[in-house]
């Protein structure tokens, strides 16, 4: 038996398609339901598949070409079957423009909810009519369209991950604050000493908690527990997701002990050596996405804790110092806030502490806290 | 509980409303202590309540309506039998021209409390004269209600609420439901106009039906629910008012709808529901509207023929598939 390939009408506006690539090749053998061509229109893609079983015997349009619909685009036939004489179509036929489409009132009122074409539904009515049945059965079909690559269990670290970040954006309501600091003086102390940028942050948030400990809370109920303890929590990412070591009375270390123990806690985190108590009892968690050139953004608090704060790279900007316009190494920082715990201001004033440590990072050199 | 004939739900009605209202009577051909009407609902109660109450008249139609909207617009409540629905022909102008209109023409000032019982429907080997179904006729006179109850639960509730109406109401009743058993309370209750009632749930098409083709379309949907068609049988059981939102949330959930009325099909009343349904639920129609009704024809005397013009299961469950597919 001899089938035609046709170009299909994907909507009632289309009157030609573009062949964008062929599956399979002159000669080769098919089976009826495998892809065939993908063919483009203006608005979509759409893979024609092989209405029957045989050899693809002749394709008679090359990738790139523009095909009317219903212009033909291949045969399929047995191997010696003869064909018949093959025109490729010149013009957009208009053969199926004209053609009503028979719906009930009830499924065209389902494709107008759902936006649905309906020369695009297969009508099971009588006379071909399309029904309800005929809606539906095509919106859940389309539903499941997207094809899967690979399937990946959610287990470990991602798992925990994406049930604190959804108990978190589900229970605090999130307000998140930006505030730009000048790291002229830290610059120069990084190259002064052996600290990083994110071991000064670390120092500068830890003195900073102990001057506002409603920040060093968590919310239990109906009570604020305002921790003693301050275990400042720094995220590192890792082949296998995020991590966040945790460094224990950090308001109580200097700022060299803090480098080397971030340090440490990374390789550890890295090489999966973090011991259990490495990990738990934060307080307070910081997230740095500087080095992935990120300006600001807007991080989710590490529950139970009420706040986290955001590091944002550092940019050399032009500011405005004494009415001149000086060029200035400039940082983001982002305070993701617990609204039922802080208002605005307090947090605002926390975030602007952090910003006058970094900025006097002279501070920071003070033995303890 | 309490299971009791149509017949009996119907005598119940007539004689509690007499014992509540004295302003209740009854007038009729043959109803009175000799006869007790053709159909047997006025049985014992001239001798309970005399033959004040209980008035046989002549054999003149148009005589007994009009003495009986004469009384009802002067402050008695009549309940009026018409030995067979089809001769109200013969008291139309005193139906549709006064009946009807009084209450109009006088700016509200009079009241016509009357109730005309009639029993209607074929299936009895009476031929033309006695076995039509004329709801169609009243439904197109502004004024009148039509009840027309398919149970004997509805026949006492509806029957009740009709005599304690202050407008004239037509009272449908089929003679084969006379004999009909069903489960009727012995406390007091009456039935709303204008509410219908679903006999049976279901899911993919609705039927609906009046008086005796309740009947039938509930044995069709016992019958479709065995091939896996879930029918849902609506009763508007009064035609004026007519429950519509019943009918159109009905549709709305099934998409699909059969009307059953045992009325010819030509301007009958499978005519205006369907009118209805177009109206206020096309976009929930998934298939054509059915109708199944009587052919325009009179009703043949001969019992095969007559069987053929009437609506039945089969019929119902033909005209079920063609739209259920």
């Amino acid at each position: 038996m001899v089938t035609k390939i046709l170009m299909p009408r994907l909507s009632l506006a289309m009157k030609k398609g573009t062949v964008i690539e062929w599956f399979k090749k002159e000669g080769d053998t098919v089976e009826k339901g495998e892809p065939l061509v993908e063919v483009l229109t203006e608005k979509v893609t759409y893979d024609i598949e092989a209405p029957s079983s045989g050899v693809l015997r002749k394709i008679l349009v090359e990738v790139g070409a523009e095909v009317p619909v219903a212009g033909i685009l291949a045969v399929i036939a047995a191997p010696d079957e003869e064909l018949p004489v093959l025109e490729v179509a010149a013009e957009p036929s208009l053969e199926r423009v004209e053609e009503r489409i028979i719906a009930s009132p009830a499924a065209k009122r389902l494709a107008k909810e759902y936006g649905v074409d309906l020369i695009q539904v297969k009508g099971t009515g009588p006379e071909g009519r399309i029904v309800e049945e005929d809606l539906r059965r095509y919106v859940e079909a389309k539903e499941v369209a997207p094809k899967i690559r690979e399937v990946i269990p959610l287990t470990g670290i991602r798992k925990t991950a994406a049930e604190r970040v959804s108990l978190s954006a589900r229970t605090a309501p999130h307000t998140t604050l930006n505030m730009e600091v000048d790291m002229s003086k830290a610059a120069k102390l990084r190259e002064e000493i052996a600290v990083s940028y994110t071991d000064m942050v670390t120092k500068a948030t830890a003195k900073a908690l102990v001057e506002h400990p409603i920040i060093n809370s968590t919310l239990d109920g109906a009570q604020i527990k305002v921790f003693h303890d301050i275990n400042l929590g720094v995220a590192v990412a890792t082949e296998k997701g995020l991590i966040v070591p945790v460094i224990q009375n950090t308001d109580s270390k200097t700022l060299e002990e803090i480098a080397s123990k971030l340090k440490e806690l990374a390789d550890k985190a890295r090489q999966g050596k973090l011991t259990k108590d490495e990990l738990t009892g934060g307080t307070f968690t910081i997230t740095n996405l500087g080095m992935y050139g990120v300006d600001t953004f807007t991080p989710i608090i590490n529950p139970p804790e009420t706040a986290i704060l955001g590091v944002g790279r550092l940019t050399e900007k032009p500011v405005v110092e004494n009415k001149k316009i000086v060029i200035k190494p400039i940082m983001n920082l982002s305070l993701s806030f617990d609204h039922r715990v802080v208002d605005g201001a307090p947090a605002a004033q926390f975030l602007r502490k952090i910003r006058k440590f970094l900025e006097n990072p002279e501070i920071l050199l003070a033995a303890r806290a | 509980m309490r299971e009791i004939t149509y017949r009996d739900a119907l005598h119940e009605a007539l004689r509690e409303e007499m014992l509540r209202d004295e302003t209740v009577f009854l007038l009729g051909e043959d109803i009175g202590r000799y006869w007790h009407g053709a159909f047997k609902v006025t049985k014992g109660l001239a001798e309970e309540f005399g033959d004040e109450r209980v008035r046989d008249t002549p054999i003149s139609e148009s005589a007994i309506i009009g003495v009986a909207t004469g009384a009802a617009i002067t402050g008695m409540r009549p309940v009026a039998e018409i030995m067979f629905g089809d001769l109200s022909a013969l008291a139309m102008d005193q139906i549709a021209n006064q009946a009807a209109k009084l209450s109009y023409m006088f700016g509200g000032q009079a009241k016509v409390p009357l109730v005309i019982r009639m029993p209607f429907g074929a299936g009895v080997n009476i031929a033309a004269h006695h076995s039509q179904s004329l709801e169609a006729w009243f439904m197109h006179v502004p004024g009148l209600k039509i009840a027309m109850p398919s149970t004997p639960y509805d026949a006492k509730g509806l029957l009740k609420t009709a005599i304690q109406d202050d407008n004239p109401v037509m009272f449908f009743e089929h003679k084969l439901l006379y004999a009909i058993g069903g489960v009727v309370p012995e406390e007091e209750y009456t039935i709303p106009f204008g509410m219908a009632d679903v006999k049976r749930d279901g899911e993919d098409v609705t039927i609906v039906a009046t008086l005796y083709m309740v009947h039938q379309a509930l044995a069709a949907a016992e019958e479709l629910d065995k091939q896996g068609i879930e029918a849902e049988v609506i009763d508007p059981r009064t035609l004026v008012p007519l429950d519509k939102q019943a009918v159109v949330n009905s549709v709305k959930k099934t998409g699909r709808i059969v009307i059953v009325t045992e009325d010819c099909k030509t301007a009958g009343v499978s005519a205006e529901i369907a009118a209805v349904v177009a109206e206020e639920a096309l976009d929930y129609l998934d298939a054509p509207i059915k109708r199944v009704a009587e052919p325009d024809t009179p009703i043949p005397f001969s019992p095969p023929l007559e069987q053929f013009v009437i609506p039945n299961e089969k019929s119902i469950i033909k005209a079920v598939k063609e739209i259920v597919y």
